[in-house]
């Protein structure tokens, strides 16, 4: 026999196969020149009488049988069929309806995976949202392969999300409002500390009435995707189809994966909603494709229809970042800039701010704080053996019973002790996170030990508390700008204690920490833009009250209900709009239009009444002193909104004298510092105001005479950076104002000087150089300007930005126009107008090019 | 069958020295296998049987000892797969068959060689296996496709795809080569 014998006996007993077996031989005759050839092929043809040949395998392998039932559920079709398992159409008959079970595949499970499952099945059984997919019931069910987990939920009769809109041919107006809803349901899953891990336009359906509802949430996870022992080592990391997934995703780098990784998936989901494709051409060879995940920057959405110009693309830019920290903070962020879009309301997305800036600085600042940490990091370990080996004792009782004690205070300690120590002096914000992180760990597995423990239960919520501060305080001096994070921990906070509460109604504790858990949580929701923050400030304010009543000489709490009125007062009066405006020199902002300012009277005098009684009844307490100060500074903002300003001025005044006194006692507090600081400027803006530059200078001096210092002591500071050319600019600005034309000059000069050396610095952005090429175009007096060294910082930040930052390119557009070639400089502007999102922004850009059009230029001197 | 997406971008893991990777390759393209370690799960498995669990990680050690290999792709990776399959039963049914001739008792069975019809499979197993080597002389695709289909218990379509061809193709030869088999165990034990 040889190959091509084979073949043609291939060839014809292939073709003998098709013929009925009657006419074979016939066949055979006719096709065979030779009789052996005839011969092998009917023996081949003869072997359909023996028994059919089986995999040894197939016997085993039980494929395609449809269950009658799981768990209590009947099965009636299948609906689908995915490598974790199959999802069926169910009968639940108390109380009757259909249902979806899901089933994870038998051969998924192990006892290590089962009790994840258990876990993490309880925690989905919590989330209750219009959006969300019900899970009624998780369960394991053993229907002939061993032990089966599977989940019963909602039965959604409807569409999936693309097809739904094509479907009902759904406008830009209503996609986006369909895509806030996802949002909007993401996030109650995230702020229950789940993430879906797997959302693509798939796992999106929409019912009958136009409620999207999200499926499969969490069910990645409850499968055993973390488990790092088992054949089944990060499936559900590859799980979610890879256009969906974010460049951290796609990694599959668990550590990495939190909720913003979900948000990133809303981006591209809302991208193609929009766009009808993707936003990036994946290639069939997933090398490649993780490759354009990772490196190449998505489509831009104006690229596909120019009806996406502006703030949408932006709102999608945002939420497709690669780097996470770069991206909304969370699905609510998202949902509430959509909002903003269709109330044509100013968006918040847009080219980094103050807070990358501040991650950036917190980044950086780690070194300087590697001395402080290594010490953390020794306490620490100490108390690693100490659990250890308590873990290990634990037969002889009392003795483990002892080391427990130890470490529990050990830990307690390190939170608590320690942590406030360090916590005012400057540069400490990584050694507290390292400190407060371990120490959580070691609560966290004696809270596990404990059982029910309140006081260390307690001591857990405290703990969760302060590392959620860590993460990101609301106007807080250092933190690690993790606002996502930080939401986390807060609510985590929050649970424990309600958990204490419904087992300890009376717990005067767990009462005012959960009192704090709404301030804290109110104060993020606040942050990050949301309206219903006054919701869990009016909690804490119930709470508080509530806890003062009964116990009316306890100050902390009466401390804590006057910070819950002045969050209050705050948010109710739009309290940002009083605190420095980069763009005005010693100018008020306005209130903004929904500002309740008797409401946030209302509240900042009770607050200013407990304040003050604080403050009287132990006058060495100079925290306290320092909140009534912050008590005079906030009813001056109100007095301002009411555009009484003579008002505003004495409460500052008032406010500032307190903040001295503080600062005198207190002068390496860098609170008591930035308090003092911002006073000063305070004071100065009103009195410009008022139109009395010169007096104003003083206090500007003050404030600039106490930056200096900061600033040297810290060269890569951004914040002591930022505020030190602030205080240039006030002095400049006010020195023309009054007058002193030479010292106008001197400290624009100075300003000049600071911004050259912050721009040519390692790590320098593109912003910094911009920020300089501004000064050298713009400057006053304009003796000062010069346009040729402008050109060429403004061409290094459009370079530095790669022409995606319409700021920058404007910013070389007024350059070219101040050099005198007025042709570029109509081009470039025409480019920053097609790249800018904030319709402010284009309006100002429209403008600057109408100026452009019909100016002549301005040739350099 | 898994998505051929999440295989081909974990074998790009293997290539670039993620161990890990294999561990997650096995569940998802050997569906089968994931069936047979459930079965194992049941408590009467458990006993002097080399269960499907010890299946796959018998599977598993012998992928490790190849990961020197450069993975062109998920058929590749696939065709490596079905042969290591292919012999560990053939090496279980060996040892099975000295052991009887030995007079030693059988410590260990394996689920795939119990009796199918009282009729032991481990005549069987080494008979397609010497079969195959000759045919994989005089057609190479048909001896891949009987790998596949026969010491993988994958199904036509599912076999078609793993090696890029149309399953009527599949089933054409498989057909041809699955007759000539069946003659060859008939002639074998008459």
């Amino acid at each position: 026999m040889t190959p091509a014998r084979w073949a043609q006996m291939k060839d014809v007993y292939s073709a003998a196969m098709e013929k009925p077996p009657a006419e074979r031989d016939a066949f055979l005759d006719e096709a065979c020149p030779d009789a052996s050839l005839r011969e092998e092929v009917r023996k081949l043809l003869e072997a359909e009488d023996r028994p059919p040949l089986e995999s040894p395998l197939a016997g085993v392998l039980g494929r395609g049988v449809l269950p009658a039932a799981i768990g209590h559920y009947r099965i009636i079709r299948v609906l689908g069929e995915g490598g974790m398992g199959v999802v069926y159409e169910a009968e639940q008959d108390q109380p009757h309806r259909k249902v979806a079970i899901k089933a994870i595949r038998a051969g998924l499970a192990d006892p290590a995976m089962l009790r994840r499952f258990e876990h993490e099945a309880q925690a989905l059984g919590r989330l209750h949202h219009p959006g969300i997919a019900q899970i009624y019931e998780a369960g394991t069910a053993d229907t002939g392969f061993g032990p089966q987990p599977y989940f019963a939920m909602e039965f959604i009769q409807g569409t999936s999300l693309l097809h739904h809109a094509a479907e009902q041919g759904l406008d830009t107006r209503a996609r986006l409002e369909l895509m806030a809803k996802v949002c909007d349901a993401v996030e109650h899953a995230h702020q229950r500390g789940i993430i879906h891990r797997d959302l693509k336009p798939g796992n999106i359906l929409v019912d009958e009435s136009g409620q999207p509802k999200i499926v499969d949430f969490g069910v990645a996870r409850a499968t055993g995707s973390d488990v790092q022992t088992t054949l089944h080592t990060g499936y559900g990391q590859i799980l979610g189809t890879l256009a969906y997934m974010s460049p951290e995703q796609v990694l599959a780098d668990p550590l990495e994966l939190d909720t913003r990784s979900d948000v990133y998936a809303l981006g591209v989901i809302l991208f193609e909603l929009l766009a009808g494709r993707l936003p990036y051409q994946l290639s069939d060879q997933i090398a490649k494709a993780v490759q354009t995940i990772q490196e190449d920057d998505p489509a831009r959405l104006s690229s596909i229809d120019r009806a996406y110009r502006g703030d949408i693309e932006t709102i999608v830019g945002k939420a497709l970042e690669k780097d996470k920290s770069r991206r909304y903070g969370s699905a609510a962020e998202l949902a509430a800039d959509i909002r903003r879009y269709l109330n044509d309301e100013p968006i918040l997305a847009r080219r980094s701010t103050a807070a990358y800036h501040l991650r950036k600085f917190a980044r950086r600042n780690r070194a300087l704080v590697a001395g402080i940490a290594a010490a953390a990091v020794m306490l620490v370990a100490g108390t690693a053996v100490s659990a250890w080996e308590a873990a290990r004792a634990r037969a002889e009782r009392t003795r483990a019973d002892r080391r427990f004690q130890d470490v529990r205070k050990l830990a307690h300690a390190v939170v608590f002790e320690f942590h406030d120590a360090i916590r005012d002096l400057p540069g400490a914000t990584h050694a507290r996170e390292l400190l407060a992180k371990r120490a959580l760990e070691y609560l966290d597995s004696l809270a596990a030990e404990s059982g029910g423990d309140t006081s260390l239960q307690l001591e857990l919520a405290d703990a969760y508390e302060k590392i959620g501060a860590i993460q990101f305080t609301a106007n807080g001096a250092s933190h690690l700008g993790e606002q996502a994070g930080a939401m986390a921990s807060q609510q985590k906070g929050l649970a424990i204690r309600k958990a204490i509460l419904a087992s300890n109604p009376g717990s005067t504790a767990a009462k005012a920490g959960l009192a704090s858990s709404y301030l804290l949580i109110g104060d993020l929701r606040y942050t990050q833009g949301e309206q219903d923050a006054s919701s869990d400030y009016r909690q804490a304010i119930r709470i508080g009250e509530e806890l003062v009543a009964a116990q009316p000489s306890d100050r902390s709490l009466r401390m804590h209900l006057a910070l819950a009125y002045r969050e209050m007062g705050d948010m109710l009066v739009g309290n940002t709009w009083f605190r420095h405006r980069s763009d005005v020199v010693g100018k008020w902002g306005p209130p903004g239009p929904s500002a309740d300012v008797q409401g946030a009277l209302a509240n900042y005098q009770k607050m200013r009444a407990l304040f003050g009684q604080l403050a009287k009844e132990q006058p060495q307490d100079l925290t306290a002193r320092a909140l009534v100060a912050d008590g005079y500074q906030r009813l001056a903002s109100v007095r301002a909104a009411q555009n009484d300003f003579p008002a505003a001025l004495e409460l500052l005044r008032d406010a500032l004298a307190v903040s001295r006194e503080v600062y005198e006692r207190r002068p390496n507090d860098v609170h008591a510092v930035a308090g003092f600081i911002t006073l000063n400027d305070f004071v100065g803006n009103a009195l410009v105001v008022l139109g009395h530059p010169a007096a104003a200078m003083s206090y500007y001096a003050k404030a600039l005479a106490l930056r200096e210092p900061l600033a040297a002591a810290d060269p890569t500071n951004a914040g002591a950076h930022e505020g030190l050319l602030w205080s240039y600019m006030e002095m400049s600005y006010v020195s023309a104002k009054a007058g002193r034309q030479a010292d106008a000059r001197l400290y624009t000069s100075r300003l000049i000087a600071a911004q050259r050396v912050w721009a040519e610095r390692p790590g320098a952005t593109a912003d910094d150089w911009e920020d300089y090429a501004w000064t050298l175009l713009t400057c006053d007096p304009p003796g000062l300007r010069q346009p040729a060294l402008g050109l060429a910082a403004a061409k290094r930040a459009v370079e530095m930005s790669a022409s995606r930052d319409p700021d920058n390119l404007d910013t070389l557009a007024l350059a070219w126009f101040r050099t005198g070639d007025r042709t570029r400089a109509i081009k470039t502007e025409r480019e920053a107008l097609a790249l800018a999102g904030d319709p402010s922004r284009r309006k100002e850009f429209e403008a600057t090019l109408h100026r452009f059009e019909n100016g002549r230029s301005e040739p350099q001197k | 069958m898994a998505e051929p997406g999440q295989v081909t971008c974990l074998l790009n893991q293997l290539k670039l020295g993620n161990r890990d990777a294999l561990g997650q390759l096995i569940p998802l393209v050997y569906r089968q296998l994931r069936l047979l370690a459930a079965r194992h799960m049941r408590a009467e498995r458990v006993g002097h049987t080399l269960g499907p669990t010890a299946l796959v990680n018998e599977l598993y050690l012998r992928l490790v000892e190849q990961d020197h290999a450069d993975w062109k792709d998920r058929a590749h990776f696939l065709a490596v797969a079905a042969h290591l399959m292919r012999r560990i039963l053939v090496d279980y049914a060996r040892s099975r068959q000295t052991a009887k001739r030995a007079g030693t008792p059988v410590e260990i069975e394996i689920d795939a060689l119990r009796p199918v019809d009282g009729a032991p499979r481990t005549v069987e197993i080494l008979t397609v296996d010497e079969a195959l080597n000759r045919l994989a002389e005089l057609d190479a695709q048909q001896a891949r496709i009987v790998e596949l289909r026969y010491f993988v218990g994958l199904t036509v379509e599912e076999t078609a795809e793993a090696l890029g061809i149309s399953p009527r193709t599949v089933k054409r030869d498989w057909a041809m080569a699955a007759a000539w088999l069946r003659n060859r165990l008939s002639e074998e034990n008459p």
